[in-house]
């Protein structure tokens, strides 16, 4: 009898599968039985994991933005699930008009896992360290980095898309940093719709139900009870994404200041470890480093009225050694307590906690004190954790001026780490 | 172990059809099989190794590969299952080598697994990647001569699973 493909014994088979493209091994493992079971009743998905890791980053060295393990072995991990999405994904950031309405929302839930979910960098970063999945993402234009991405945001922006979608568009927007839309961003403009959302009504209300910047990084979600309860906090994307682009454009490249270029891009999304660790066990959030906070302050004549002419955001910054005071238990995420803290001064200048919120968003909350100003003056800082914990991405936020009005919010804000 | 005498010496191999090929050490190498089974039994030079899974019409033609790639360097240990980096697309010489019939083209790869030439058995499954690539189940069926011994409940069903693989 001659020797036919069919009698090749099974782990060749799975090799021929490994070199063939995913479309080309699903055709001939649906040729018959044996080849269909060989690819398909693998209990470690060998074929699908081969592929995966030629793209992506191998999710058992991935963390989530928590710091937590993505998959513990290769066994707890959908390989051919995974590989099918990204596939997908491939096929719609090349061709955005492909995607189908009904996947729109998964697509965004993917792409925004496969930005936090990453492998972990050293503190000094080696290129080699760098994310597969965030390479892919960056590259998938060869000659333009970030265009397929890119492209994809801007043509979702077009579409009639509901809530949810666009919230998360605005996730992935914030996360990639801005786009060739974002670039004709009018960031006052924006800002004032954004702010100007909030009527005399909410401004009354949000007084009434605690202290939540009405027009901030969070939203406050229906609530029966009128007490300050974080659990109907919500993540403001289109805040946060406008506030991205307030600061990306503000950090142009210059030759000088070399520390803010591409400040909010995709590869900052990637968790680092610290030189040194923390002097508390407890510090799931990186507080313990050196940390810069950024205000803005709008320069335009006539806050109210349509700006005339120029008008720009000019920004101070202060810079911070934070260290951890004091952790208090939360019920809610047992592993990860509030943690309070303070700079290291003599007399602290800067005061705040982290904390997780219902949504499993990590809330940074900060009162920075001028005491050379006169009475003191108090500016709050609100802010989301952008990127993983521990990545350079930092925290976007807003803060305002304990002095006036509560509802008066200043200005976009945001925290920083300092390169190590 | 293997110094560079060992250019010199010759090694005996016996097919199952009992032919005989004699060649030179840095040749019969480039399977890891061989090398073991060499390092196995020492310098004692005039024992022939049995190959009693290859016939000679297959082993010479992957002595003819092994000869025009002694040079090559020791392939890497595979790092582990999970070979990350997708091996070289297949060069000009191997491509012209591996134009065989399907018979011919599936005895080498079996020979090579058996042998243990990793680059080999590259060529091979490379070689059938390219063969279906782009094609439908049916065409492949036709090409290798495969029976479909699916319902058509079953093939229904698969064509159902696969459908993500159509819509490009």
């Amino acid at each position: 009898m001659s020797l036919r493909i069919f009698n090749l014994p099974a782990e060749l088979l799975e090799r021929i599968y490994v070199e063939s493209e995913p479309q080309d091994f699903v055709a001939l493992s649906s040729c018959c039985r044996r080849f269909y079971d060989i690819l398909h009743k693998s209990s470690n998905q060998f074929v699908w994991r081969s592929h995966f890791l030629r793209h992506f980053d191998d999710p058992r060295r991935c963390i989530s933005r928590l710091g937590e393990p993505v998959a513990r072995d290769a066994r707890s991990f959908d390989w051919r699930g995974e590989l099918l999405k990204r596939i997908r994904l491939d096929t719609v950031l090349t061709a955005p008009s492909l995607c189908r309405p009904e996947e729109v929302t998964d697509t965004l839930r993917t792409l925004i896992l496969m930005i936090i979910e990453t492998p972990p960098a050293s503190p000094i970063f080696r290129e080699s360290e760098l994310s597969m999945n965030l390479s892919w993402l960056h590259e998938k234009e060869p000659g333009f980095p970030g265009v397929a991405l890119a492209g994809f945001i801007d043509h979702l922006q077009e579409r009639e898309l509901s809530q949810n979608e666009k919230r998360l568009l605005h996730q992935v927007n914030s996360l990639n940093g801005m786009t060739v839309a974002d670039l004709s961003f009018d960031d006052i403009r924006s800002f004032r719709s954004i702010t100007n959302r909030c009527t005399d009504e909410d401004r009354s209300n949000y007084n009434r139900r605690g202290p939540y910047p009405p027009m901030g990084p969070y939203q406050l979600v229906t609530s029966e009870s009128e007490v300050d309860d974080e659990a109907y906090l919500k993540v403001d994307w289109k805040y946060i994404h406008a506030a991205v682009n307030v600061f990306a454009s503000h950090f142009t490249i210059t030759e000088e200041d070399e520390e803010y270029i591409s400040l909010f891009n995709l590869p900052q999304c990637q968790a680092q470890f610290p030189k040194r660790p923390s002097s508390c066990s407890h510090d799931w959030a990186g507080i313990e480093r050196n940390w810069s906070l950024y205000l803005t302050f709008l320069m335009v004549d006539g806050i109210d009225e349509e700006p005339e002419g120029e008008s720009t955001w000019e920004i101070r910054r202060v810079d911070a050694l934070l260290k951890v005071e004091n952790v208090i238990p939360n019920p809610m995420f047992p592993s990860r307590p509030t943690i309070f803290f303070a700079d290291d001064a003599d007399v602290h200048t800067m005061k705040g906690s982290v904390s997780m919120t219902a949504e499993q968003e990590v809330r940074w909350k900060l009162a920075y004190t001028f005491e050379e100003l006169e009475d003191g003056m108090t500016l709050r800082f609100d802010g989301v954790q952008v990127g993983s914990v521990g990545s350079n991405f930092g925290v976007i936020g807003t803060y305002w001026n304990t002095l006036r009005p509560y509802h008066s919010i200043m200005g976009p804000a945001c925290l920083l780490k300092l390169r190590e | 172990m293997s110094t560079t005498e060992d250019k010199t010496r010759k090694v005996k191999l016996v097919t199952s059809d009992n032919e005989e090929f004699e060649v030179d050490w840095e040749v019969a190498t480039r399977s890891v099989l061989i090398k073991h089974m060499l390092e196995d039994i020492g310098e004692s030079e005039e024992q022939a190794i049995p190959l009693p899974n290859v016939t000679a019409n297959v082993l010479k033609k992957v002595l003819e590969w092994c000869e025009h790639h002694r040079k090559d360097p020791e392939p890497a240990p595979e790092s582990s299952d999970d070979n990350r980096k997708r091996t070289l697309e297949i060069g000009d010489w191997d491509a012209k080598f591996i134009q065989v019939d399907q018979e011919m083209l599936f005895e080498i790869i079996l020979a090579a697994n058996y042998l243990d030439i990793k680059a080999l058995l590259d060529v091979g499954c490379k070689t059938v990647a390219n063969m279906i690539k782009g094609k439908q189940p049916e065409e492949i069926r036709k090409m290798f001569n495969i029976v479909n011994d699916f319902t058509p409940e079953e093939e229904a069903q698969i064509k159902k699973e696969n459908e993500w693989a159509e819509d490009r």
